[in-house]
């Protein structure tokens, strides 16, 4: 079975971002819908949204964490998942 | 001429209704007709009429300035006034303190709008895809509010 970790992600264009203060809000322009994101997945985001690759962002997000590697490997995997299921990113 | 629009605004504050209790559909406006020219003085007597009718049906409602806008750029934009309607929202991930407001633009301008409640939404996040509905934001983020939920999720017109 794929890693999800090995794939490339791309953001749809029809979704717009804004970082203000720390917090990140994501917008679907066609349906209105908005996202509000936690700290680990603000800074998926932002990293993949910079045009980095997924083992990019995910080195990015681990050098921010003190907690156990796989801890926060997990948390970036069901975090993967989420986006993926919700349409906010494709593989 | 009244009683037309009167059905009219009535139907699509229906519409309007309709769209915010189903989060399924997405807000859509109609399409302008091309090469349809429009009597200043009729758009004004229109907006007119709209208004007064609005403020007899909705006089107690929340969220007028959203059907008020709906109404308003369908109507509109069926004469071939091309306005877009602006949804704005402040402090989207709480419950307590989101705020959002709606208002119309003609070219860049805002148009039949008193207040000017729309300053507090100052960061433009884009239009949709046949740029009828343009979004913004504000700035005043809570950061005790975000706690450790995953994603949030809500609804521009449904604040």
């Amino acid at each position: 079975m794929e890693d999800i970790l090995d794939g490339t992600y791309t953001i749809p264009d029809n979704y717009s971002w804004r970082d203000v203060k720390g917090e990140l809000i994501v917008l679907n322009l066609d349906s209105g819908e908005y996202f509000t994101f936690n700290e680990i997945g603000r800074m998926l985001w932002l990293a993949l949204s910079e045009g980095k690759d997924i083992k990019e962002a995910v080195d990015t997000i681990l050098k921010e964490y003190d907690s156990k590697e796989d801890d926060v490997l997990n948390d970036i995997k069901s975090y993967l998942q989420g986006l993926l299921d919700e349409g906010l990113l494709t593989k | 001429m009244v009683r037309f629009i009167l059905i009219k605004v009535c139907y699509f504050i229906f519409r309007a209704w309709l769209l915010r209790r189903d989060g399924t559909k997405r807000l859509k406006l109609p399409e302008v007709p091309s090469g349809l020219s429009y009597d200043e003085k009729e758009i004004e007597d229109t907006v007119s009429r709209v208004d007064s009718i609005l403020s007899l049906i909705l006089r107690s409602t929340r969220h007028i300035c959203y059907y008020r806008s709906y109404v308003l750029a369908v109507i509109l934009r069926e004469k071939g006034l091309p306005v877009v309607l602006n949804v704005g929202g402040r402090a989207l991930w709480s419950p307590v303190r989101m705020k959002a407001h709606c208002w119309l633009t003609l070219d860049e301008e805002r148009v039949y709008e008193k207040d000017n409640s729309f300053d507090l939404y100052p960061l433009e996040m884009g239009y949709n895809s046949d740029r009828s509905i343009r979004y913004w934001i504000g700035e005043d983020f809570d950061e005790g509010v975000l706690e450790d939920e995953a994603v949030r999720r809500g609804h521009s017109v449904r604040v």
